[in-house]
């Protein structure tokens, strides 16, 4: 998902979940936060690494492919990005290690989303954001793993739009180039996508990559052949995807704040029906960026002015900060939800027997182990533990 | 309308016929390699250039022209093996792309894997009666590109069956 999403929409989901306009702000921010917080942003502020939430197009660029290099790849976009609906899932062929692949692939409603969202309760705002980004994008990148797999994530010349709606549904073949400057044609049905290459952990392969933005486009209908499903088409309905996620988001982010238990499969459409005609509408209309049609709507929601993302609003509190205060600070609290995060993925995928994403140490049997910037996290862990 | 399972069998038997007929004009192009390597470096190991000179010195002009002429035939029949193996190729790749294709090439396909079979049985027979076990490495290395090139040949007369037979479904809308 892009930004018009990840920060107007969670906006307008927190407002209908009965958020402050405060706790709004700040849960979109950190939602959107998801998409910036890489090695260089981190690098930065003097903030640990292992807290970047993605990677940047050049940081890719330079990234290894190697065993190592694969570990950490898979750790980051799977844990924010291409949430693992089923970690037991069987593709019925395949070896071991393509059964593992195929374990990643993300998809909504799957058991690890519930611990996503559970993890978030009672960690403030920030955990929050990040949490709704995770959930939104298990809707928009379904279908696709968050490693860089060529048996998984590609795509070929089948891929076809589908224009129109009921009975007069046109179908387009949608033609592919490489260019990642020129922005998509919508009009004529060109959209960039990554390079076909025949390396199975190529950079190329990662994640919708081979798809170029269309899971991206909350408009966007078309049906292709992953290379998963063993030639079986699979149609993606954005507007509906989308419309589920939004309504998902405002049932999780009232389950947070009311104390109630989060369950998959359930969404607040009650609380969204008022606004629904106005979000479907944003939602289907054909647009590169809805961020201006999403920023109305929730200042139609709110009564307030909403100000764009900026990167840089609570920086100069992190950096001002003495170190050993850094943890309490904005920025902090959510460095240390992102590797709440990723350790909980970890752990999961490393519990089915996958090294895909690493080793996981369980801190209550072995101690601490491996990476030192989880240090914070097991620190937040026993302050929580000597509150309570 | 096409029931969903037909047309997931109809993709991937489509898929896997352009791969056999790709892989057909490849061993086509191994065809032309082969006969380079061995008229340039001889095809059977265990003779040096002195035993071949020392052969060739026997000949008068009569077995000369008779070698001519053979060689010219051996030439000509590889030609057309190469020939057939791109048609062949070429044939089931456009097939698998949509295009509507006779039965020539199918059965033409079934001769050549027969034809390979046969080649696999003499080469071995021959090393074995012959007992020129000198040659058994080159034997094996030919066999076993043989042995995939007739495997190619079978899983392209399937795919080709199913295709056609799924695309005339489509088309009567069963």
């Amino acid at each position: 998902m892009q930004e018009d999403f990840h920060y107007y929409a969670t906006y307008c989901a927190a407002h209908l979940a009965g958020h402050t306009q405060q706790e709004c702000r700040e849960i979109s921010y950190c939602a959107q936060l998801v998409d910036w917080c890489s090695r260089t942003f981190l690098a930065s502020l003097g903030a640990p690494s292992s807290a970047a939430t993605t990677q940047l197009q050049l940081e890719l660029m330079e990234a290894r492919t190697d065993l190592l290099g694969l570990q950490d790849i898979t750790r980051i976009w799977s844990s924010f990005h291409f949430l693992p609906r089923d970690l037991h899932a069987d593709p019925g062929r395949g070896g071991r290690h393509y059964r593992h692949k195929y374990q990643l692939v993300c998809g909504p409603n799957g058991d690890l989303l519930k611990d996503t969202v559970e993890l978030a309760r009672g960690r403030g705002t920030q955990a929050v954001g990040l949490a709704m980004h995770v959930l939104a994008d298990t809707w928009a990148h379904q279908h696709f793993a968050g490693t860089p797999s060529l048996v998984i994530n590609n795509t070929n010349n089948h891929f076809f739009e589908l224009l129109g709606e009921g009975d007069s549904v046109r179908v387009r073949q949608v033609r592919f180039r490489h260019n990642p400057t020129a922005p998509d044609d919508l009009e004529n049905g060109l959209y960039a996508n990554s390079i076909y290459q025949q390396d199975e952990n190529s950079i190329m392969n990662l994640g919708h990559g081979r798809a170029g933005h269309l899971p991206d486009y909350s408009f966007a209908r078309y049906r292709y052949l992953p290379a998963w499903a063993d030639y079986e088409e699979v149609v993606k309905d954005n507007p509906s995807d989308y419309w589920n996620a939004f309504c998902q988001m405002v049932y999780a982010m009232r389950c947070l704040r009311t104390g109630e238990p989060f369950e998959t499969n359930r969404y607040a459409q009650d609380a969204v029906r008022p606004w629904e005609a106005d979000i479907r509408s944003v939602l289907g209309k054909r647009q590169l960026d809805s961020c201006d049609d999403w920023r109305q709507l929730g200042e139609r929601m709110t009564g307030v002015a909403l100000d764009p993302f900026d990167l840089a609003a609570y920086q100069q509190e992190y950096l001002d900060a003495a170190r050993s205060d850094r943890v309490g600070t904005f920025l902090g609290r959510f460095f240390v939800s992102a590797l709440a995060q990723k350790s909980m993925v970890t752990n999961r995928i490393f519990r089915t027997g996958s090294l895909l994403a690493g080793v996981s140490i369980e801190y209550e049997e072995k101690g601490f182990g491996g990476i030192k910037d989880y240090l914070l996290l097991v620190r937040r862990v026993s302050e929580e533990a000597l509150h309570e | 309308m096409v029931d969903v399972e037909s047309a997931t069998k109809l993709r991937r038997s489509r898929d896997a016929l352009s791969i056999s007929g790709r892989a057909i004009v490849a061993f086509g192009l191994w065809d032309i390699a082969r006969a380079f390597l061995s008229s340039a470096y001889g095809s059977s190991l265990g003779q040096n250039d002195e035993e071949i000179e020392r052969v060739f010195a026997d000949f008068d002009i009569e077995n000369m022209e008779l070698l001519a002429i053979i060689a010219l035939i051996v030439l000509v029949l590889l030609f057309l093996s190469i020939f057939l193996r791109f048609h062949v190729g070429l044939a089931a790749h456009s097939e698998a792309r949509g295009k509507k294709k006779g039965w020539g090439y199918v059965v033409l396909a079934a001769v050549m894997a027969l034809n390979n079979t046969a080649l696999v049985i003499v080469s071995y027979t021959f090393l074995f009666v012959t007992r020129s076990y000198l040659s058994l490495a080159g034997t094996l290395i030919t066999s076993i590109i043989d042995l995939t090139s007739i495997y190619a040949y079978v899983d392209l007369i399937r795919s080709a069956i199913t295709v056609k037979r799924l695309t005339v479904c489509q088309a009567e809308g069963r």
